[in-house]
């Protein structure tokens, strides 16, 4: 970790990959706490989410997938909770998906323990009850999970439980999800998709632009170290300029990115955005701008 | 390059702005918020009345597909389509092939990533030897 901080990582973690041993964690801990490095994990236990691809509730029992157990994260995230407060590691908990998992986070917050969250666009929109369709575009990883899960994300985005949205962009071939949903690739193509499903929970809750944007802009790059997020005179000169009321329909189209695995095909979004300048060069003009 | 962003609704929520002002870029530096600086010539004017001007998103997790799976997507598209979607910085998850286990592969991506259009790329470190769970890195 010594040598990849100086090659400019800014965090390390296990991604989706399985965290198969709790003394290996613990020691990667133990070091991240003694140089000030920052561990960013998801919590699924390896042993109870084996084999499964949906969430394990009556939808994925009437359609015959494999389940992954709420516990899966809970579980794990009572382990990587414990060990964070013993060593004093900085950890970011990423692509949360439970309601129970969320209470959890909510509960080591108000103790205290600096810890931070975040959830994918997605989770935010979608629940089990979308896989009726065995559309395999809805095969993400966390599994999208019951209706009251989805609302009680909308809730900690509200109120700060969450700190970031992010896309968890995971482009895919059309040929590994042309295929039965337990056997296809999991995960969604997103950046195109991440203003404007943040803005639709912001309109959907009533919530004001200013937090919703907080959530995609200053507070995911304070948990990655960086000045970035904000407007100072000085400062990095990247930019977003958008439309909110600007409509558009989800399609190979429209996106810009070779993957266009998304749920959200054919769907109508609002928001869509003009320019981006980073580091003071228009990087992206749409052609629809004036 | 100096830009000016004429009347956009601009929403800065670190420093709590919400109000429509102009922005003037020089440098890759934001040269200032409200009156234009002193003798600023922008080479391009960028008419934002009705827009919202807002700090360049900040994804947690963009998988670039670089190294092993560029026939799913490539470096240079997934970049664009990012800055299509706002974002100026993003962060990449070392489940690459082979993982982002070693600086030489970390300082690769980010020497391919400088080279192209699109957001500042933060690639993170596999906490494991091959994400195998095994050997710390």
């Amino acid at each position: 970790m010594a040598e990849l901080t100086e090659a400019g990582c800014r965090a390390f973690t296990q991604a989706d990959a399985p965290m198969t041993d709790n003394q290996v964690l613990l020691r990667a801990m133990e070091y991240a706490s003694t140089f000030g490095l920052s561990l960013w994990l998801r919590p699924q236990d390896v042993s109870l989410a084996h084999g499964g691809v949906a969430h394990d509730g009556a939808v994925a029992s009437r359609l015959g997938l494999p389940g992954i157990p709420a516990l899966a994260e809970t579980v794990a995230l009572a382990t990587i909770l414990q060990l964070a407060r013993e060593t004093g590691a900085r950890v970011h908990l990423a692509r949360l998906s439970t309601s129970e998992g969320l209470a959890m986070v909510r509960a080591a917050k108000a103790q205290g323990l600096a810890v931070t969250c975040d959830v994918a666009s997605p989770h935010v929109h979608l629940s089990e009850n979308d896989l009726i369709s065995f559309d395999s575009h809805l095969h993400l990883v966390p599994p999208l999970r019951s209706l009251r899960d989805r609302d009680a994300i909308r809730e900690a985005l509200r109120d700060g439980t969450i700190d970031a949205l992010c896309s968890d962009h995971t482009p895919v071939d059309e040929d590994v999800k042309q295929v039965p949903f337990g056997e296809s690739a999991p995960g969604a193509s997103g950046v195109e998709l991440l203003l404007p499903l943040t803005l639709k929970w912001a309109r959907e809750m009533d919530v004001p632009l200013m937090q919703a944007i907080g959530l995609i802009s200053w507070k995911p790059a304070q948990i990655l170290g960086v000045p970035a997020g904000t407007l100072a005179v000085g400062g990095w000169a990247d930019l977003c300029v958008f439309d909110e009321a600007a409509e558009w329909i989800v399609g190979p189209r429209t996106l810009t990115s070779q993957g266009n695995n998304t749920p959200f095909l054919n769907h109508l979004m609002l928001g869509r955005v003009h320019y981006t300048l980073i580091d003071g060069h228009i990087d992206f003009e749409a052609p629809h701008s004036p | 390059m100096k830009i000016h962003i004429r009347n956009g609704r601009v929403i800065d929520p670190m420093s709590a702005r919400d109000e429509v002002v102009d922005v003037y870029v020089a440098a890759g530096r934001i040269a200032a918020i409200g009156e234009a600086p002193a003798d600023f010539r922008a080479n391009r004017t960028l008419d934002a009345t009705g827009l919202v001007v807002c700090p360049g998103l900040v994804d947690l997790s963009v998988r670039l597909r670089e190294p092993g799976f560029e026939y799913r997507a490539t470096l240079e598209s997934e970049m664009l389509a990012a800055a299509a979607g706002g974002i100026t910085s993003l962060a990449c998850p070392p489940d690459t092939d082979p993982p982002l286990d070693e600086p030489g592969l970390v300082e690769m991506l980010k020497f391919r990533a400088r080279n192209l259009l699109g957001p500042r790329v933060y690639p993170l470190g596999a906490m494991t030897q091959k994400l195998e769970c095994r050997m710390l890195t």
